[in-house]
């Protein structure tokens, strides 16, 4: 039997990695009515004190990047600690499935989109999208389809872009065995009813263009408006 | 006994460091093996040959991290069995598996110059940035070789979740190594 390159590569990683998938597991957290809540609240507060700090103008720090758009808007990227990876939960029971070239036409118009849609199983409804645009990770997510793990550590700006509130950050990798770090730029925004979720990365020294392609990518989506996902059903 | 304890058994050329290691990691090894050849009496052998390749290599080496040095050894060894097995005796888990790791990286005609080892630090760099949870469910699927189910019962996950990180993480790491000059 054939046995591919990288299941041999795999063996020469860390040993800590081995012995640590070795022994890990996961406690199941019980999501309960009031935990649910409670996390409400605490996006309520969150969202209050970041709203508080822009206006305060305390947010502002050296580290933002900003990117200059065709329009003229500019978009602020602020540097955070850690950055979730725009994973929609996938703890209801769902179905995905490939876009098919019809439907990123009806959906997309021109847009360089491809991806997996998926579909809530209980009402067959839209629940999210995770695709590219063009090189740039896109997620979508229906209305109460939380993003998973996108908890940004740090400090957190919004823009107005064609008069959409976008919060952009990013986020700057450990060096790797070369000596090199990567940039992580990402940013949400609503477009109608959906959550937009969008990022890309790249070297630091390419950490203009990384940033002026998304920037790009967020304007076209923003262009384009609220994305009808009424339009397609969970059989193509 | 510790691992320290077992390693100075083989310094000291004592087979009861077999018997140690045995008693310590013999199911881990066996449910290892067993999860590449599906079949308990190429498993039960393929434990024994790591238990002797073990004590041929210690002396001289010492291992840092025993149960990643041995858990390798069963590895490497299962992996060169499964090469040589016939199609019978593969399961659905390793052919679906393996296929996924092909569509990554297939065989030496990518990138040839970097060596295997170079290609593995890389990996690591990149599990070292993805989250805990993320990493431990790619290396119980492609290191590991579990099933999806075993996986998603061991994490308290969904099945279908399961299957969506490893999309997600396999799709990264394809563009990880692209990035790193792995022409894919």
């Amino acid at each position: 039997m054939k046995i591919p390159r990288l299941a041999n590569t795999l063996g020469y990683i860390d040993d800590k990695l081995i012995s640590e998938a070795a022994n890990s597991t996961r406690i199941r957290k019980q999501q309960t009515r009031w935990l649910k809540w409670s996390a409400a609240a605490a996006c309520f507060i969150l969202a209050a004190v970041l709203i508080i700090g822009i206006l305060q103008g305390k947010l502002f720090g050296n580290n933002t990047h900003i990117a200059t758009l065709e329009n003229g808007n500019t978009l602020a990227f602020v540097k955070t600690d850690s950055v979730g990876i725009g994973q929609f939960d996938m703890e209801r029971d769902m179905e995905g499935r490939k876009l098919t070239d019809s439907e990123i036409d009806l959906l997309f118009e021109q847009m360089p989109v491809s991806g997996t849609v998926y579909f809530n199983n209980e009402n067959n409804q839209f629940a999210a999208l995770e695709g590219k645009l063009g090189n740039v990770t896109l997620t979508i997510t229906a209305p109460g389809v939380s993003i998973a793990d996108t908890i940004i550590v740090g400090e957190e700006q919004t823009s107005e872009v064609d008069g959409v509130s976008v919060a952009a950050g990013y986020f700057i990798t450990r060096a790797n065995s070369k000596g090199k770090r990567n940039i992580i730029y990402y940013a949400t925004f609503e477009l109608g009813e959906n959550i937009i979720y969008v990022e890309y990365a790249g070297s630091t020294d390419d950490s203009t263009a990384v940033r002026t392609e998304i920037a790009a990518a967020i304007q076209d989506l923003i262009h384009h408006g609220e994305i009808n996902f009424h339009l397609i059903s969970v059989k193509n | 006994m510790n691992d320290l304890q077992i390693i100075e058994l083989y310094f000291a050329r004592d087979e009861q460091a077999i018997k140690e290691t045995d008693i310590k990691y013999g199911k881990m090894c066996f449910h290892v093996a067993n999860n590449f050849l599906s079949n308990d009496e190429d498993a039960k052998e393929c434990v024994n040959d790591t238990y002797l390749s073990v004590w041929n290599k210690i002396p001289p080496t010492r291992p840092n991290n025993f149960k990643a040095f041995i858990c390798k050894i069963t590895r490497n060894l299962s992996l060169k069995k499964l090469e040589l097995s016939n199609a019978k005796k593969r399961s659905a888990n390793i052919i679906v598996s393996l296929s996924e790791l092909e569509e990554i990286l297939p065989d030496n005609r990518i990138s040839p110059n970097i060596e295997d080892e170079e290609i593995g630090r890389l990996i690591s760099d990149f599990l070292w940035n993805e989250k805990e949870e993320i990493r431990n469910v790619f290396l119980r699927k492609y290191w590991y070789f579990d099933s999806i189910s075993d996986i998603a019962a061991q994490y308290s996950f969904s099945e279908t979740k399961v299957k969506s990180m490893l999309f997600r993480t396999r799709n990264k790491l394809r563009e990880y190594l692209r990035k790193e000059g792995i022409q894919i």
